[in-house]
């Protein structure tokens, strides 16, 4: 299966956008990917790795421990590592393994880019 | 309808009534047998006297190439049944036609006797779907698993008293013949083998099945890359029978999670194993079962290739509201039920 994935450098963040159904036929691949993305966005002035997934139509467990390992990697280098999604595809398996609790959640690329600060 | 060229007029003895005797023509190895049976010594009597609602139904088993059988008699229910039939029955062939039930069936009279007794008493048919049969294949019990209803004759009086007949359509759920597996040296050939009788299967089951009941099933080889095509074959499957679109992604993730570790862990990824994927619908619950030959090794550890593929299983058992899971020496079968899957009016309309 094919994913489209591209990078783009704005001020205010590292965006990486994925086209396309994401198992463990090219899991290795999304993974390299997020992987040379957080040593982008490490190496970017404002540390924030954007990561959106509304051009994914399917997310499994393989799509799972890509964007958990991706975090991971993020925190340990002091890279904040946020997702865009807001598809029931997307949404529904990061709810059922309850890892909303541990990922950064946004409903649109507009606002993991520049989220509303606080008041 | 007559094929041209086919069809020849048959020698009239006067053993058979003319619209029989041009039906053994049609009706191939089992319209043979008919047609030379002794029918002078037969309880039922000779096909000269049976009545002609009974000679149209018996027309329509023996040319007919879908599997039937008529129960036949108001005691001890004769089998006489076509083709197509004794061929789902492949090595029990030697069950003979027009013995009593009780006799040819013995070894499931058991479990479908009282099925016959309730047509007899109320003239209602009966379903039963993939309902498993423990038949006695070469001395041996074997789990064969059957979609079929009984129905009543209907005579010229009403339920046919003379020759209670009942029509039996039958459809074997082949899964079960997949389960048998053979040396894992001779498992190319099986590939081969099983993608044919996914084909017949899939032919055999689209022919029986009420459309909202049609089932999907695939069999792929053990690769991650079959399985995208697994699951857009289920998807298609799913959006014809109007499963709603999110429950489409929670089935479509339950069951990709399965598929997975049917491909990982129960075939260590070699694609010249198979993994077969079917789903249908009952009662409004769809149900997937997926099936390799391997068996899923536990593992218990903390380690980091546990965790994730503990979230492969936590999908599966937080999506679907239950999950049955089978281990023989055999394979590992896994079966997902997502109830109200589709609205109930559907199942109604069978």
């Amino acid at each position: 299966m094919r994913l489209l994935i591209n990078h783009d450098t704005t001020d205010e963040a590292i965006v990486v956008r994925v086209e396309g159904e994401i198992d463990s036929s090219n899991a290795e691949e999304f993974v390299n990917d997020l992987s040379s993305a957080v040593g982008l966005a490490s190496a970017h002035p404002a540390r924030v790795l954007v990561v959106d997934l509304q051009g994914v139509s399917f997310f499994g467990s393989a799509g799972l421990n890509a964007v958990l390992d991706c975090h991971e990697k993020g925190a340990a280098n002091g890279t904040a590592v946020r997702l865009v999604a807001a598809r029931p595809e997307v949404v529904s398996p990061i709810k059922v393994t309850r890892l909303d609790r541990v990922l950064d959640l946004y409903a649109s690329l507009t606002e993991a880019v520049a989220p509303p600060s606080l008041p | 309808m007559t094929p041209a060229g086919a069809y020849r007029q048959p020698p009239h003895d006067g053993t058979l009534p003319a619209d029989l005797a041009a039906a053994v023509e049609l009706g191939g190895e089992m319209g043979r047998l008919f047609a030379e049976f002794d029918w002078s010594a037969h309880p039922l009597g000779p096909p000269v006297q049976w009545s002609a609602e009974l000679r149209a139904a018996l027309a329509v088993v023996l040319t007919s190439r879908f599997p039937i059988v008529l129960w036949l008699g108001p005691d001890d229910l004769f089998v006489v049944y076509n083709d197509a039939y004794s061929q789902i029955l492949g090595e029990n062939i030697q069950r003979r036609s027009v013995g009593p039930g009780s006799e040819v069936w013995w070894d499931i009279w058991e479990p479908i006797s009282p099925m016959l007794a309730s047509v007899i008493a109320t003239g209602q048919a009966t379903w039963s779907f993939d309902l498993m049969l423990p038949m006695v294949t070469a001395g041996r019990r074997t789990e064969r698993y059957f979609t079929f209803t009984y129905s009543p004759l209907i005579g010229a009086a009403g339920v046919n008293t003379q020759y209670r007949g009942f029509c039996q359509l039958l459809a074997e759920q082949l899964s079960a013949a997949m389960a048998s597996a053979v040396g894992y040296e001779q498992e190319r050939q099986r590939a081969d083998a099983l993608a044919e009788l996914d084909r017949a299967k899939t032919a055999l089951l689209t022919k029986c099945q009420p459309r909202v009941l049609r089932p999907v099933d695939a069999v792929v080889p053990a690769s991650a890359d079959e399985l995208s095509t697994a699951r857009h074959r289920l998807r298609d499957w799913l959006a014809t029978i109007d499963v709603g679109s999110s429950r489409i992604t929670d089935i479509l993730l339950a069951v990709g999670e399965a598929v997975i570790n049917a491909i990982e862990h129960g075939s260590g990824g070699d694609p010249r194993r198979t993994v077969s994927i079917e789903a249908f619908l009952r009662d409004g619950s769809l149900a997937a079962t997926v099936t390799d030959s391997g068996s899923w090794t536990v593992d218990s550890s903390a380690s980091r290739r546990s965790q994730q593929r503990g979230r492969g299983l936590t999908l599966i058992n937080g999506l679907a509201d239950h999950v049955d899971t089978v281990r023989t020496t055999q394979g590992t079968r896994i079966t997902l039920r997502f109830d109200h899957a589709v609205g109930s009016d559907q199942g109604a309309n069978l």
